[in-house]
């Protein structure tokens, strides 16, 4: 698993180890690091440019010729993006400088008008794969700032090797509350607050659980009127950082929620229910699906779906289906957070070789008391980056609550297997 | 000429004719009193027939000397003679040898297991149930449903305990095979050393002193061993273990990723579920087991950094050792 330091520092403010101190320290405790290494490029000289005007090339059509403010100082540069424009922040490379790619910036003349530096596109930069147009950058950056600290490039990953005993550390969240029993600082959850709007959701939405052995528990929210677009580039980049394909803000989401807090979420496009409600259901012998990778499944009776009362809309903490999966033209959500029970996902993930990062937390063990903090996490980010009315309440089906076992501690088999005397003070200030 | 068949009878032909008494070389001898105008057209004449004869002679001996040496070699009783090839241990022979020749005056006894085992000696008896997530089916070999090659050595553990009660104290070194694709740190078979210390009041305590005491006999009293907190189903609580690396005496170098610390295998305490399988009182009894890995060590021992190389059976690199 892939672990942003950046991520892991806002959830311990007061963290104060660095990288390889963090790295060292998990290592010892029994997560053990395999690689530490920086999440982008980072070249010198790369700044955030203010375009203040744009002319066409006096011999050449296809060319601009444009003014950049980079602070201190205008450059005069010459770009032959389709989508420059006046106003726009863009990414600069200043003359000398080398790019990722090994192109070196050089004050020139093109076609009889000086050039200095270059407007980059992604692709130049080494943080993307778009490399037909510049990149533009938000509004609120500070023409001059470098883009390595606008952009906040400057991250390590850490790639963790987490044992199959430890499904609570498959998480950023998991991984500071580590560190933190480590004396690394003090945990601060990250904000979940939300405003609430229009008609409850119970009255939208009825959830029924069929198999309360594999669903123990299902959550819903339904968000309405959200406008999907591409996320924030802070987020897009993170998420690449860490292996995950920026798609839109929601979808970015729940796997922002999934990286943070190790609880898995889907989210529907719940216009595409033919039903206001969700049934989890086994799937019927021979039962066909279409999961959103364009696959289409044959199911088992062993495989739990999650349905609209008829038709299937996902294989239970496994993969959506191509049908509800969350679109451009997307208005209205639901928001599924549930628990899964570990051997219902992983014999269905291995009967289909689907492996997904949620049948992967699923099969080794979520938490099903995370399930409301995830929801609420989600609803959170989706408010503030998508929009829309989070309807009244949360719909909760949780018919039997999950137990949790009780470990006894026997200090005198410790002393026995260990071979140590601990004392008592010790032994529970370990604990705490 | 045609009638010889020795080079002996063909040398007694020559003479006959071209000797210092022979026929040809006697009218060239006699030349000299033949009248002047005679002379040079018997001269000339001899002269052919001699050239003749002895062109003769020499195709005659080529053929006939061709046969003799066949059947008549020579040989040099002064040549000094070859040494013979005398095989000799692998490496990875040599060092399970060394392994146990260091457990032993430890205490340890050596045991065996089949390379060919079941679902419940490899996995189900060391506490790692179907649905477990440690037993991933794509590393394991299956023979036949529930019938499969061995993945690590641990199985031995189970059937010495079966047959044994308490104190067990064995090692056991051993081919395991798992679907690895081969590259210089996997092959799809390698040897492990399994170890297992089952005794009252064994603890972890006793495990670092073993692992300790085993380093510094192999590799000297220099080398420093760190454990560190790790899972496996079968102890608690489990260790992976590592070397400091002999290579660079802990300032970094490629074999340890720079790290000065070279991961030899996992170790634990037996966990209370292996003992309830093989009938062991676990509130009785505690006890220790380590795996590790032979050709891991063979290749810090002989600074070999690709571990295809140990099962190549290429001799210009076998004899090396």
């Amino acid at each position: 698993m892939k672990l942003s330091y950046n991520w892991l520092k806002e959830l311990i403010p007061n963290l104060s180890w660095n990288p390889e101190q963090v790295a060292e320290k998990l290592t010892m405790s029994g997560t053990e690091v395999e690689s530490l290494h920086p999440a982008w490029p980072e070249p010198e000289g790369i700044v955030v440019g203010h375009v203040k005007e744009v002319k066409t090339h006096p011999e050449a059509k296809n060319l601009k010729v444009c003014q950049v403010n980079i602070g201190q100082k205008r450059l005069q540069t010459v770009c032959g993006a389709s989508n420059l424009e006046r106003g726009q922040r863009v990414a600069l490379a200043l003359p000398g400088v080398k790019l990722p790619d090994g192109l070196e910036m050089k004050e020139a003349e093109i076609k009889g008008t000086k050039s200095a530096g270059m407007i980059c596109s992604e692709k130049e930069l080494g943080i993307g794969e778009v490399g037909d147009i510049i990149l533009v950058l938000d509004d609120e950056f500070v023409a001059g700032t470098s883009l390595a600290e606008a952009l906040r490039l400057r991250d390590s990953i850490l790639e963790l090797e987490v044992t199959p005993n430890r499904p609570d550390c498959l998480s950023h969240i998991g991984i500071a509350r580590e560190l933190c029993a480590l004396g690394g600082g003090t945990l601060k959850l990250p904000e979940t607050h939300f405003r609430e709007a229009g008609i409850e959701t119970a009255s939208e939405v009825e959830v029924e659980i069929e198999d309360v052995v594999g669903c123990p528990r299902y959550t819903a929210r339904v968000i309405k009127g959200v406008k999907i677009r591409p996320s924030p580039k802070w987020m897009a980049l993170r998420l690449e950082s860490l292996g995950i394909r920026s798609i839109s803000n929601v979808v970015d989401i729940t796997n922002w929620v999934l990286l943070e807090t190790g609880h898995p979420l889907h989210a529907f496009d719940y216009d595409n229910f033919a039903q206001r409600r969700v049934l989890v259901r086994r799937a019927k012998p021979g039962e066909r699906f279409l999961t959103l990778d364009g696959v289409g499944r044959t199911l088992s009776s062993n495989s739990l779906l999650i349905t609209d009362g008829e038709t299937p809309v996902a294989i239970a903490g496994i993969m959506g289906g191509e049908k509800s999966e969350v679109s451009g033209s997307t208005r209205n959500i639901l928001l599924e957070s549930a628990y899964f029970d570990p051997p219902t996902t992983r014999r269905t993930s291995k009967e289909l070789g689907l492996v997904s990062e949620s049948s992967y937390r699923f099969e080794r063990g979520a938490d099903p008391e995370n399930a409301v903090f995830a929801s609420e996490r989600a609803t959170r980010l989706i408010q503030e980056l998508a929009g829309g009315e989070v309807l009244k309440g949360l719909v909760d089906c949780y018919p039997k609550k999950v137990a949790f076992p009780k470990v006894k501690l026997r200090p005198q088999r410790v002393s026995t297997v260990v071979g140590i005397e601990i004392p008592k003070e010790e032994s529970r200030k370990t604990r705490r | 000429m045609g009638e010889c068949d020795t080079p002996r009878k063909l040398e007694e032909v020559r003479v006959k004719l071209l000797g210092r008494k022979g026929l040809i070389t006697g009218v060239m001898r006699e030349l000299g009193r033949l009248p002047a105008e005679v002379r040079p057209a018997v001269g000339k004449e001899a002269n052919l027939l001699r050239e003749r004869i002895e062109a003769a002679l020499a195709e005659k001996k080529r053929l006939t000397s061709e046969e003799k040496e066949v059947s008549e070699p020579l040989f040099d009783y002064t040549l000094p003679g070859r040494t013979p090839w005398l095989g000799r241990s692998h490496p990875i022979t040599q060092t399970i040898i060394e392994i146990e020749d260091i457990f032993r005056g430890m205490g340890f006894e050596v045991a065996e297991g089949p390379h060919i085992e079941t679902d419940y000696y490899n996995f189900d008896a060391l506490n790692t149930p179907e649905d477990h997530p440690a037993r991933d089916l794509s590393d394991t070999f299956y023979v036949d449903k529930g019938i499969l090659l061995r993945t690590h050595t641990s199985p031995v553990q189970i059937r010495v305990m079966e047959k044994k009660s308490p104190p067990v104290r064995i090692i056991a070194p051993g081919l395991c095979f798992r679907r690895d694709t081969p590259d210089a740190s996997h092959v799809p078979n390698f040897f492990q050393t399994e170890g297992l210390y089952v005794d009252r009041e064994v603890s972890v305590t006793d495990l670092k002193g073993v692992i300790t005491a085993f380093a510094r006999e192999l590799f000297g009293p220099k080398i420093k061993v760190r454990f560190r907190p790790h899972f496996f189903p079968f102890t608690e609580p489990s260790v992976e273990y590592d070397f400091s690396c002999m290579i660079c005496e802990g300032s970094g170098c490629p074999v340890c990723k720079r790290t000065g610390w070279v991961e030899i295998s996992g170790a634990g305490m037996v966990d209370p579920e292996v003992f309830k399988a093989v009938g062991y009182d676990p509130e009785i009894y505690t006890g220790y087991a380590f795996g590790m890995g032979v050709d891991r060590i063979a290749m810090i021992k002989y600074r070999i950094n690709d571990i295809r190389l140990l099962y190549e059976n290429d001799l210009r690199f076998l004899r090396q050792f």
